[in-house]
C-alpha cells in the first residue's frame, strides 16, 4: 500500500512558518544533507496532496523555476521533480488551478484517500499544509512524519498541529542528526495505543 | 549567582519563568524532552510571540520509550 507520508520543516517551538508564511530560518542553514533527505524523498513519490497557501506559494514558484537561468542547481532538478508529481490541492476558496499535473478537489473525502492509498503508485506526501496535515490527522489518514527540527524558537508564526482534536500517540521509527544542526524526527501513528485508549 | 562557585542550576516545567530568562539571556542550556505524542492543546514551553532566538544544536539521545532528549545552547542573536 502507498504511504502518506507528512514531511515538514519544523521549529522547536511547533511552529512550520513565521507569520508571513515564510520559512527563512530554513533557508538560512540549508545543508546538502537535507537536501539529499529531500531528494530521496521526492524520488519515492509520485503525488503531493497540498493546502490552498502551501499550494499557491508552490505554483508561484516551482513551474518558472525550472527554466529560469537564476535559479540555483539542486532548485531546478527539484523543479523538475515537484513540476512531474501528480499535485492534489484540497481547497474550498480555490476556483482554478494552473501548474501541470495539479488537480483541484472541494472537500476531503477519507474513502476516497483510502481508495487512492489501496491503488498502486509510489508514496504520497503532505509538506507545508498545516490545515491538510490537522484534518488529515484527524481522519487517520497519516502512516508518518518526518519532522525536520530546526535549531530555532520563532515566537509567533503558524503551528503545525493546532485544530488536531484528541490525542495522537505515536511511535518514534528513527532519528538522524543534519550537519546544520536539524534533527530529524520519523514517526508513525501508534496503533495500539489507540486500541488500548 | 551565575558567578558564585557551585553546581548547575536547573529550571523544570516553569514556562513563564523560562521564558524571561530567556530573554534576559540567562539560559545556557536547554534540554528538551520531545514526548511522541500529538496534544493539540495545552501549554506551549515558548508562548511569548517576542521569543525569536536562535540555537546552536548539541546533541540528541534517544530513550528506548521513544522519547528524544534534544540538547542544544542558546546564541545570542
Amino acid at each position: 500500500m502507498r504511504k502518506i507520508i507528512v514531511s515538514e520543516f519544523y521549529t522547536l517551538d511547533g511552529l512550520m512558518s513565521d507569520t508571513q508564511d515564510k520559512m527563512e530560518w530554513v533557508l538560512g542553514i540549508f545543508s546538502e544533507d537535507v537536501g539529499k533527505y529531500e531528494d530521496d524523498l521526492y524520488d519515492n513519490a509520485d503525488t503531493l496532496l497540498l493546502g490552498r497557501v502551501t499550494y499557491k506559494i508552490f505554483e508561484n514558484y516551482w513551474p518558472q523555476a525550472a527554466t529560469n537561468p537564476s535559479t540555483d542547481k539542486g532548485d531546478i532538478e527539484m523543479a523538475h521533480k515537484i513540476n512531474n508529481l501528480m499535485k492534489i490541492v484540497f481547497s474550498k476558496s480555490l476556483q482554478k488551478v494552473e501548474w501541470r499535473n495539479s488537480r483541484l478537489i472541494k472537500e476531503i473525502n477519507p474513502e476516497e484517500i483510502r481508495k487512492m492509498k489501496q491503488q498502486k503508485g509510489k508514496d504520497m506526501l503532505v509538506v507545508g499544509s498545516a490545515n491538510i496535515v490537522q484534518q488529515f490527522a484527524n481522519l487517520g489518514l497519516i502512516d508518518e512524519y518526518h519532522l525536520l527540527l530546526h535549531p530555532v524558537v520563532l515566537g509567533s508564526g503558524k503551528p503545525l498541529f493546532k485544530n488536531v482534536k484528541d490525542r495522537h500517540n505515536l511511535k518514534l521509527i528513527k532519528t538522524n542528526t543534519f550537519k546544520n544542526g536539524v534533527v530529524g524526527l520519523y514517526y508513525e501513528p501508534d496503533k495500539k495505543a489507540k486500541e488500548a485508549s | 549567582m551565575k558567578q558564585k562557585p557551585g553546581k548547575n542550576m536547573v529550571i523544570y516545567g516553569s514556562g513563564s519563568l523560562v521564558s524571561r530568562l530567556t530573554q534576559s539571556g540567562l539560559i545556557d542550556d536547554y534540554l528538551i524532552f520531545v514526548n511522541p505524542v500529538v496534544l493539540g492543546q495545552g501549554k506551549p514551553l515558548f508562548k511569548d510571540p517576542e521569543d525569536r532566538h536562535k540555537l546552536k544544536f548539541i546533541n540528541t539521545k534517544t530513550f528506548s520509550n521513544g522519547v528524544v532528549l534534544l540538547h542544544y545552547e542558546l546564541l545570542t542573536m
